[in-house]
């Protein structure tokens, strides 16, 4: 047990480590270039400096090496290469405006390295009733993990700190739920996802320093993703981020087509004179996540982020309790 | 604040995931083949359970929109 504490301790530290020092770095870069986008919650003319993607990826990269040269395998190879995948199309997206389906598709590839390393079980572990076994199926589960957890993360990216914190508190549910299904050495894979994520939280914490754009955001949710497999835990991770699938599923359901963000002809919210968000009545505009909580009444997005974290602190409960449960009733 | 219908949308939604589980390994879990089963019928048995999980997913789907339409609705006119 020992090994495996000294083993998190170090790659948390490098992981962590590295995205502190490079972040600001970024930040000074990006805004001598004047890499930065409007703050849309923000009074007039708040810019901030993005993608907060290399920083990330560094980190994550660093500490799951760190984690490879005390305890090697296969695993960590593909999780690494997964991760680098998306990081690459978030960084195009990033670079070049490409339209709502690039990323979807594109993320496939994120897939591939998990594929061909092989760094899967083709069984399917149901919480409370047991395994499938669908050796050709689960390929199919690999690729759609990686595209839907991936753009799921990506879509709750729409306030000062959310992501950041929310991938936190999923990387520790995730960790939690893999050491009571006995998978420790992929929970250590969680390791560098909450010490990245909470290095990160340290700039992106409202008011926001650097935003991860799509590269950040496509990291952090294929880095959560891949581990997930590799921990053969697909459906407890899933549980874990469920307010980040409601929030994509209210998205698509409402707008009933894949579309950006910035093709929206009608905003969720709309920002108050005293800067607190407000729920728009516009039917053309998606329901989501934040326009939901906002129908109880006009937030500051400090208190709309707390609340859609607070639902992340109960998903997460959710899942580590499914993971529990699974294990008395159901051990695998 | 009332956001008690967002925590049991979440909640139901893991409940529909738990459910769904439930019937993929006991019912599509339970269909086997012969160890010496030629390719092309485990490509098509592996065809006919992703045929059946689409299904499921599409059964998710809407229930899913029935729900989220009640609850949008109910927090529209709280």
């Amino acid at each position: 047990m020992i090994e495996y504490i000294i083993a998190a301790l170090v790659c948390a530290g490098v992981g962590g480590g590295v995205t502190l020092v490079l972040t600001p770095l970024l930040i000074r870069t990006l805004k001598a270039r004047n890499i930065v986008v409007p703050d849309a919650h923000k009074s007039k003319g708040t810019t901030v400096p993005h993608p907060a993607g290399p920083a990330i990826l560094a980190g994550f990269v660093a500490g799951e090496l760190a984690l490879y040269a005390m305890f090697p395998s296969d695993g960590l190879v593909a999780v690494i290469l997964a991760t680098s995948t998306a990081f690459v199309v978030g960084l195009m997206d990033d670079i070049r405006i490409m339209g709502g389906w690039f990323k979807p598709l594109a993320l496939v590839a994120a897939a591939i390295p998990i594929l061909v390393i092989g760094a899967y079980d083709t069984d399917l572990a149901f919480p409370f009733f047991g395994i499938v076994r669908i050796p050709i199926l689960y390929m199919g589960v690999v690729v759609a993990m990686m595209v839907i957890i991936g753009n799921t993360l990506n879509s709750i990216d729409v306030l000062n700190g959310v992501a950041s914190a929310f991938m936190v508190i999923a990387g520790i549910g995730l960790a939690i739920s893999l050491c009571i299904m006995g998978r420790h050495e992929a929970a250590l894979g969680c390791v560098p996802i909450i010490a990245v994520s909470l290095a990160l939280y340290h700039y992106h914490k409202n008011p926001s320093k650097i935003f991860p754009g799509n590269s950040g955001a496509l990291t952090l949710g294929c880095m959560y993703g891949s581990v997930a497999i590799m921990g053969g835990a697909e459906v407890i991770a899933a549980i874990i981020i469920l307010p980040a699938i409601l929030n994509s599923f209210l998205f698509l359901s409402s707008m009933r087509r894949v579309i950006e963000h910035r093709e929206l002809q009608a905003r969720p919210t709309r920002l108050l004179d005293d800067l607190r968000l407000a729920a728009t009545d516009d039917p053309r505009s998606p329901v989501t996540l934040v326009r939901l909580l906002l129908l109880s009444g006009p937030m500051t997005e400090s208190q709309i982020t707390r609340a859609i974290l607070w639902l992340g602190v109960f998903s997460a409960c959710l899942g580590i309790a499914t993971a529990a449960i699974s294990h008395v009733v159901n051990p695998i | 604040m009332n956001h008690i219908r967002i925590y049991a949308f979440v909640a139901g939604l893991w409940a529909l995931i738990i459910i769904g589980g439930g019937v993929v390994t006991l019912v599509l879990g339970t269909i086997h083949l012969e160890e010496d089963a030629d390719t092309p019928t485990k490509i098509a048995l592996s065809a006919v359970k992703g045929i059946v999980a689409i299904l499921l997913i599409i059964v998710w789907i809407y229930i899913l929109n029935i729900v989220k339409r009640k609850i949008f609705a109910s927090q529209k006119h709280a």
